[in-house]
């Protein structure tokens, strides 16, 4: 069986990639895909707790069914905000979005 | 089984509003419909409401110990189903224009607000995640509620993106918890974080990203930089409801997991919260002063009070905990009604430069007298809300030795009168560039009249409310 740290320095990485992603991308939808990657790494994390440190209960498994759910709603609302930023100035750039001064 | 639906009839009298509102909007004509939906979903808050404070002074865990019922949770009920309410109303003369979406805005007004009542009552990581969820999801679609308006748009994106950020966190957070302690259950982290040394690196940085997680949605620095872009891009009533009822909800779901779960790691989380406290205020004071635009302005003097009552997070007693409950309900008080002037104001000059206030003390005398009071109010001048707030607050610091905390905040109340005088001085001594009177609906004023009331009650006579505060205000796990 594979050891429990193997998961949980995966997810480790896989989240870093994340964060990277977020700091480096500049295109709003590679942000948001970023974003994704480490609701994955969550996901990752809470499967593996739950198969190796509580395989009685299910509570892990069903954390995750509920995150990817209402990552799914969330990932829905970024599409459409994201598109409606694209049709006001034809670009999905966030370094371009800057009529709000940061 | 069934005795625990009781426990649960506020949360399914939003739940029924919400829906109901979204088939009346498919059956009304369109005469007078933003009013008729607006009056449904108030009639629907104010009904959830009354059932909260029927339920006032029991203590019930109810499903499978997901979903806590306390007086402390109560009373931050009644008061977003309040405000809520009010919101609702403030929108009904942005929603009669042409070509809005009325229907749809109520519901996603109380949807949030249903989320935020989850928020309040969850004593289980899932739920609390789940509460956020369902509060922020509607509130990146009502900033981006003007559609033709690009600044609307970006500050949805801005919103949403930081917003996604920080939930990510706040997952990787609870995770790291699981996986530490095997439950998610709050009141069972406590128990089983007995048995494991408390100085252990891991369970602190995921105790950390939690409280990052929840500090974005009460915007304390540094989770803060979402609040004045959202704030100055969101139509100015969603904005009135961003800035008061969903921070009530945050600071809710905040205390009840540091009292509840980590009571073993105290030193550790008073010390982040008065760093947090020390920050937000410092930060928010400093920015509000250059700012141009009252809605940014507002946002950061906002930010300056997240940080007044971070203070009372950082020095946990029962006293501590009754004062952050007072001066939640003394700040949405006074907030909204500024934000109701806000828009007042905006509705006849079409911007939301502090200039476009100039001459209000002649072309608005009662509008501008109130505004002055919301002012002075989020000042902490005596007879006002903010003032038995900021008092209440900085004495519970005080009780538990933290003068210098209380000292900080006293600076910084000094520091926001350059501000918010700033304000007054439009009003009162710059000349008016129109001089024609203002026209003011009477919803509008019927909802200043209200925040007047609460602000002045809560200032001249606020022994009730401080004793109510005091002694029926208890979580549900003793700590």
């Amino acid at each position: 069986m594979v050891p429990l740290q193997y998961y949980i320095i995966m997810s480790a990485i896989l989240f870093t990639i994340g964060i990277y992603g977020v700091l480096a991308r500049r295109n709003a939808i590679l942000v948001l895909l970023s974003v994704e990657i480490m609701f994955n790494a969550v996901n990752i994390n809470f499967m593996a707790f739950s198969a190796y440190i509580t395989p009685a209960t299910m509570v892990g498994q069903i954390y995750t069914i509920f995150a990817v759910a209402s990552g799914a709603a969330e990932i829905g609302i970024g599409l459409a905000i994201i598109l409606l930023i694209y049709r006001g100035r034809e670009t999905v750039n966030v370094d371009e979005v800057n009529m709000l001064k940061w | 089984m069934a005795r625990e639906f009781i426990y649960l009839v506020p949360e399914i009298i939003v739940l029924a509003t919400a829906l109901g509102v979204l088939v009346l909007d498919l059956v009304l004509g369109a005469k007078r419909k933003p009013l008729i939906l607006a009056l449904a979903s108030v009639a629907g808050l104010l009904a959830a409401a009354g059932f909260t404070a029927n339920l006032m002074g029991q203590r019930a865990i109810v499903m499978a110990d997901m979903f806590v019922i306390d007086s402390f949770g109560l009373v931050l009920k009644v008061v977003i189903l309040v405000g809520a309410a009010l919101s609702v109303l403030l929108a009904v003369g942005f929603l009669e224009r042409p070509k809005s979406h009325p229907g749809e805005y109520d519901f996603l007004i109380v949807a949030s607000t249903l989320g935020m009542m989850v928020m309040t009552g969850s004593n289980n990581l899932l739920l609390a995640f789940l509460g956020i969820q369902l509060t922020s999801i509607p509130l990146y679609i009502l900033a981006g509620f003007k559609r033709n308006d690009s600044k609307s748009s970006e500050a949805a994106l801005k919103y949403f993106l930081l917003g996604v950020l920080t939930a990510a966190l706040m997952l990787y957070g609870m995770s790291l918890l699981y996986g530490l302690t095997g439950t998610l259950n709050l009141t069972t982290i406590a128990a089983r974080l007995g048995g494991i040394k408390t100085n252990d690196p891991v369970l602190f940085l995921g105790m950390v990203f939690i409280i990052a997680g929840f500090s974005f949605k009460i915007a304390a620095v540094p989770f803060h930089f979402w609040a004045p872009d959202v704030y100055e891009g969101s139509p100015t009533c969603v904005t009135a409801f961003i800035s008061a009822v969903p921070k009530i909800a945050g600071f809710a779901v905040l205390l009840r997991l540091v009292y509840t779960a980590f009571p073993a790691l105290t030193p550790q989380w008073t010390g982040l919260m008065a760093l947090m406290a020390v920050l937000t205020m410092v930060t928010g004071n400093i920015m509000a002063i250059p700012q141009k635009d009252i809605k940014r302005m507002l946002a950061f003097s906002g930010i300056a009070h997240v940080g007044y009552a971070l203070i009372a997070l950082a020095v946990p007693g029962q006293n501590a905990m009754g004062a952050l409950v007072f001066y939640l309900l003394a700040y949405s008080a006074m907030t909204a009604g500024a934000f109701t002037i806000v828009v007042a104001v905006g509705r006849v000059s079409h911007e939301h430069q502090i200039t476009s206030f100039a001459g209000l003390g002649t072309r608005a005398p009662v509008l501008a007298a109130a505004m002055t009071v919301f002012l002075l109010s989020m000042l902490g001048f005596p007879l006002t809300a903010g003032f038995t707030g900021k008092f209440l607050v900085f004495s519970a610091a005080i009780e538990k030795h933290y003068v210098w905390l209380a000292l900080i905040g006293v600076i910084n109340s000094v520091i926001s009168l350059y501000y918010y005088f700033g304000v007054v001085r439009q009003m009162y001594l710059t000349p008016a560039r129109a001089t024609t009177k203002m026209q003011v609906s009477g919803l509008v004023w019927l909802l200043i009249a209200i925040a007047l009331t609460v602000t002045f009650a809560l200032g001249i006579y606020p022994e009730p409310v401080i004793n109510l505060t005091r002694h029926l205000v208890v979580l549900f796990a003793r700590f």
